[in-house]
């Protein structure tokens, strides 16, 4: 995320390849074929961390709330399962308690995915840019929609952090 | 060891190479179950190496952490993959078989542009692309890079 400042049209969805395709949002060079047959198209792909605000990772990127993954569409591996939502992979493979989940945050490739979408404003965390410029300019997107407060509550300006 | 290991992680990038270069397309298998189409790859790159010695201190095999870039992959992260190689086979110079460390096989082969079209086509519409935005992938690459590298120096 570095260069690349998110869009905030359509509420700043995240969506899954599926739902790109099928509002017409035009994909760069070629559109992903490798979830397709195997389901995971459908879903918004995340990855466990802890949050850098308790002490966890300084990468850059968008870090969502916790409680997400309470969602009943949350499935959470502890390895990077190429995205298989099919037969019994997910039962055979899904962690769903806090305990596990702590422990798929330890293995750097491990996954959640989330069916079709993720709202940006209501679910964000924190956002970790990698400079103070990053930071003004992601602002100013912000801005520009005239947000200045998230639905929870906290200024926009709070929640965005320089690694 | 860290000659060893250099000269090891050349040796296994020097594998994928053409791959890299002419195009391939790649297959999931796991275990007993029908292989699934995973898609064009955009390239491999061998992230790290661990040499497995026996008692009398020799090399009994050789395990290898890839990153997997697939076509499209500035899509989202989840078309940047790391595997854990255990044992590899190359049955013909255009085709390459992964096993990892869940027993998933891996099945890799190139892309003949004369009984594939649709495939090269598409492997050659994806490099145009990627051409026409190199600064843009300069970076994405960069990311991906560290992550995976971190991700495979982490692995238990």
């Amino acid at each position: 995320m570095s260069n690349e400042i998110p869009s905030l049209d359509n509420n700043g969805a995240m969506v899954s390849t599926v739902e790109k395709l099928r509002a017409g949002v035009p994909v760069g060079g070629m559109s992903p074929e490798a979830d397709m047959d195997t389901g995971g198209a459908s879903y918004f792909f995340t990855r466990i961390k802890k949050l850098p605000t308790a002490g966890g990772s300084s990468d850059t990127g968008l870090y969502f709330k916790k409680r997400m993954l309470q969602r009943m569409d949350a499935i959470s591996y502890d390895h990077d399962a190429f995205g298989p939502v099919r037969d019994e992979y997910v039962s055979n493979h899904r962690g769903s308690t806090p305990e596990e989940w702590k422990q798929f945050a330890r293995r750097g490739s491990n996954e959640t995915i989330f069916k079709y979408s993720v709202t940006l404003l209501d679910n964000i965390d924190v956002i970790v840019v990698g400079s103070e410029r990053e930071k003004q300019r992601l602002l100013e997107v912000f801005r520009n929609r005239k947000i200045m407060k998230l639905p929870d509550g906290r200024k926009v300006e709070d929640i965005v952090l320089v690694r | 060891m860290k000659e060893f290991i250099e000269k090891e992680k050349a040796h296994l990038q020097a594998l994928f190479e053409p791959f890299n270069t002419r195009g391939s397309w790649m297959t999931l298998a796991d275990k007993d179950r029908t292989p699934v189409r995973v898609g064009i790859v955009d390239g491999f790159t061998v992230t790290r190496v661990a040499p497995q010695f026996d008692a009398g201190g020799d090399v009994t095999r050789v395990d290898f952490w890839i990153l997997i870039r697939l076509s499209g992959y500035d899509e989202g992260f989840q078309h940047a993959h790391t595997i854990k190689v255990v044992s590899w086979s190359q049955d013909d110079t255009y085709l390459l078989d992964l096993l990892d460390d869940r027993d998933r096989r891996f099945h890799i082969e190139l892309i003949f542009p004369d009984q594939e079209p649709n495939e090269a086509a598409d492997w050659k519409r994806w490099r145009d692309y990627k051409a026409g935005n190199l600064d843009r992938f300069k970076r994405i690459d960069a990311e991906l890079l560290t992550e995976h590298t971190r991700i495979a120096e982490e692995w238990e």
